[in-house]
């Protein structure tokens, strides 16, 4: 006799189905009261200080009277828009740093147009990422200065510190990818197999610039149920709390606010770091000064998400091996690519981790 | 608020109100059909129902119902909201339909399982027949790349209607082209002598009134053009078959396994308890088996072919559509490409310019700086810009180095956090000397450097 494999009959189907059907109903309700333009992100006041083309450097306002002298420039992904770092008051690593007194700037890489289809990795790592630098340390009057790069924008200031150590007082790397091709199996990232057999020069021809909607389509596709379906079907347990609600919609906002890929910058990022790996190799040339990772001699913190399903651990990890520094440091939480950002455990420890080791090194 | 006004907002309620309840009520008859299949025969199999006898409703279109009246209020209801929240609140209506799919195909389901409970029958059989009919039910994957085309000339016919929609005054043209392509390609190359006549018709409508006469290599460049984009589009559709080949196999697969882990939990006396379980586990069974298979090469060759036969194709029809474009003197992309590539050069130059300027002035290094927004008290004057010029790349880490030995500082930051709270393993191990932390109790941490 076969056990049963479920314990409920129809009569219960029926009326689980109805009350899915009622808690969308809620749902749908709770989402029509929320008005244009009302799930505000990135909070935090600043202030822009600098811009060249389409890249804007804001200073975030101080919170405490006297910050501390040596500031903190904060380069994020191409992919997303940075405000992730400043999602919402009770999540922002910006703001967690501003209350322990540091004097925080973020760069925001804008929306790239047809206009800025050929943008290299040159303009945007010594062009702008450097210009960006160099008003930092103007306007603090410091010589070096912390540099935190986070994911692909931690990739570029890893390039950019190895080109420009006597600027770069210390270096935090966060999520980022070193290595491309580490890991074995499922420890290998999903985007870099698949990378493998994409043929780079015909997107970038055919496309110009990558819409932003094409990468969100890879992402998605790395966990297609729980990403388009599950997640949807779980914000009904939620969303009669107007606070949890939306804070699944800032996140929501986030995810597809994806700016496009400047065409040659994605055919330079795709074909030397994602399928030459050349950056593990000494062989990355950024307007034409080659990129050492062993010249990396300041201070490095690297900050890894164990469970990162974008940016595997091993790819962030292989930065041990290659930076010329003695006074390396890693940092890893139980979490994915997205909860560095937004995880209560994350957001407790690693502003308090972050400034210590800054202070010890200032 | 006048009193129209509010008479206004009340018939908005109401009519909201009465899109809701017909949305519920689509619910609700959809679920109670659903039921009424499975129920009478539900005592007989021992707790486990069984669809009733035939007859039954068209559950396929009450579902299509549902799901048109469900999108259509949703979307009404959620017109003056954030833009995110009308996303969301559309992909809630889909998520929801992904899951009335889901449960009625486990009621389908439900008459051969209980049957082979209630009998006593072979488990083994029951489970693939159940697996075999999930997958069936799952994927309807193509048989063959021809299966819906026929011919080349059905094939020419749907791409000439997918590029028809970019092509202006030429569609017409496009469109009374089907079946030349197709015998041409097949061999009777005299077709192409109609063709060019037909694109000579074009061509005297358009770009022949403003010359004297077009060029007979205009018209076999063109033609060459469209052939090349078809063989290109061909190329995609076969590249796109041999993709959903794969991809239904991993899904099918990935079926089996969520039927395993489903007998499995049976045999181990945890049966599933709630329709939300079911699909929980399946959601994160699919995902699973799915990870496995896209991390095959199989699958991310099969994926590359079909996204590089995709941006060929489309390269190819830009190039038709930029025929139009130029005859029309409208920019085309790969003139506004020239332009931008000028721009993008003269923009670097600038740059490079300000850069020398700020160099050969002492001044900061900051171009395009805003002195009104930058920090008054500090100002940029202080921290000239030949700084990096007095402290050569090559000094500076290695005094920093020296400044900071590796040592002391790793020692210092792990020694706070006692390496008990998170096993070390995995963690520290590649590392000489170094001392995991775990602050907070959440994260782990190593220092590189002899810190033993």
């Amino acid at each position: 006799m076969m056990p049963p494999l479920l314990s409920f009959g129809p009569e219960e189907l029926l009326h689980e189905m109805a009350e899915l059907g009622r808690k969308s109903v809620t749902a749908i309700d709770a989402l029509a009261e929320i008005d244009a333009d009302e799930i505000e992100i990135g909070v935090t006041p600043k202030e822009a200080v600098w811009s060249q083309d389409l890249v804007t450097l804001y200073r975030y306002t101080p919170l405490v009277e006297n910050p501390k002298p040596i500031p903190l420039l904060i380069s994020y992904a191409l992919v997303n828009r940075p405000y992730m770092v400043d999602l919402q008051p009770d999540r922002s690593l910006v703001r967690a740093l501003l209350e322990r007194g540091m004097d925080v700037y973020l760069i925001d890489w804008g929306y790239p147009s047809r206009a800025d289809r050929f943008l290299t990795l040159e303009d945007y790592i010594d062009g702008y990422l450097g210009g960006c630098v160099d008003a930092v340390r103007a306007a603090s009057g410091q010589e070096a200065i912390h540099l935190l790069g986070i994911c692909q924008g931690g990739t570029f200031s890893m390039c950019y510190s190895a080109m420009n150590p006597e600027k770069i007082k210390t270096l935090i790397t966060m999520v980022a990818p070193t290595d491309f091709h580490a890991g074995e199996g499922a420890e290998c990232g999903l985007l870099n197999t698949w990378a493998q057999h994409m043929d780079i020069d015909a997107m970038v021809d055919a496309l110009g610039n990558i819409p932003g909607d094409f990468m969100n389509l890879g992402f998605l596709l790395l966990k297609p149920f729980q990403l388009n379906v599950a997640k949807y079907a779980g914000l009904l347990e939620v969303a009669g709390d107007e606070r949890k609600l939306r804070n699944f919609l800032r996140m929501e906002k986030w995810i597809f606010d994806s700016p496009d890929q400047a065409g040659e910058a994605y055919r330079e990022f795709l074909k030397d770091f994602y399928q030459a790996n050349k950056l593990i190799k000494g062989e990355i040339e950024i307007g034409g000064k080659s990129v050492d990772l062993g010249a990396l001699q300041m201070p490095v913190f690297n900050i890894f998400a164990e469970l990162d399903h974008l940016v595997p651990p091993a790819a962030s990890k292989a930065l041990a091996e290659h930076v010329g520094t003695k006074d390396y440091r890693e940092l890893s939480y139980p979490v994915g690519h997205i909860g560095m950002y937004v995880s209560g455990k994350v957001q407790g420890d690693l502003p308090n981790a972050l400034v210590e080791w800054l202070d010890e090194r200032s | 608020m006048s009193p129209r006004e509010q008479d206004q907002n009340q018939d908005w309620g109401s009519q909201v109100s009465s899109m809701m309840e017909a949305w519920a009520e689509a619910q609700r008859g959809a679920w109670r059909a659903w039921a009424d299949l499975a129920v009478p025969s539900a005592s007989a199999a021992g707790g486990q129902a069984t669809p009733g006898p035939a007859g039954a409703p068209n559950m396929g279109a009450l579902n299509e119902t549902w799901q048109r009246m469900a999108e259509q209020t949703t979307s009404t209801w959620t017109a003056g909201a954030d833009p995110v929240a009308r996303d969301v609140a559309a992909r809630i209506v889909d998520s929801q339909q992904t899951a009335m799919r889901f449960a009625g195909l486990m009621l389908q389901s439900w008459q051969d399982l209980a049957g082979m409970s209630a009998s006593g029958g072979d488990w083994a059989g029951a489970i693939k027949r159940f697996t075999e009919q999930l997958q069936s039910a799952t994927w309807r994957g193509p048989t063959s790349f021809g299966q819906s085309s026929e011919d080349m000339t059905d094939l020419w016919r749907m791409y000439v209607e997918g590029l028809s929609r970019m092509t202006g005054p030429w569609s017409e043209t496009l469109k009374r082209s089907p079946g030349h392509f197709g015998e041409a390609l097949a061999g009777d190359h005299s077709e192409l002598l109609e063709l060019s006549r037909l694109y000579w018709d074009a061509w005297e409508r358009t770009g022949g009134r403003l010359f004297e006469g077009p060029s007979l290599g205009f018209s076999r460049e063109f033609e060459e053009r469209l052939l090349r984009g078809f063989d290109a589009w061909v190329d995609w559709r076969k590249s796109i078959f041999e993709y959903q080949v794969v991809y239904g196999k991993a899904l099918a697969d990935a079926v089996e396994g969520f039927v395993n882990k489903l007998h499995a939990k049976a045999e181990a006396g945890e049966p599933i308890e709630s329709m939300g379980e079911l699909f929980t586990m399946y959601t994160l069974e699919t995902d699973a088996v799915l990870e496995q298979a896209f991390r095959t090469e199989e699958y991310a060759a099969v994926q590359g072919l079909m996204l590089n036969a995709a941006m060929k194709y489309r390269k190819h029809e830009r190039e038709i559509v930029e025929t139009f474009l130029k005859m029309t003197d409208i920019p085309a992309r790969s003139e506004l490409d020239e332009a931008f590539q000028a721009i993008h050069a003269l923009r670097r130059e600038v740059r490079e310019l300000r850069r020398e300027l700020v160099a050969a002035r002492a001044v900061p290094a900051v171009p395009a700086v805003k002195a009104t927004t930058v920090r008054a008290t500090k100002p940029a004057a202080k921290k000239p810009a030949t700084t990096a010029a007095k402290k050569p790349a090559a000094k500076k880490p290695a005094t920093t180095a020296a400044k900071k030995p590796a040592a002391k500082k790793p020692a210092t930051t792990t020694a706070r956090k006692p390496a008990a709270k998170k096993p070390a393993a995995g963690k520290g191990s590649t590392k000489t000397g170094a001392k995991p932390r775990k602050p907070g109790g959440a994260a782990s941490s190593k220092a590189k450097g002899g810190e033993a």
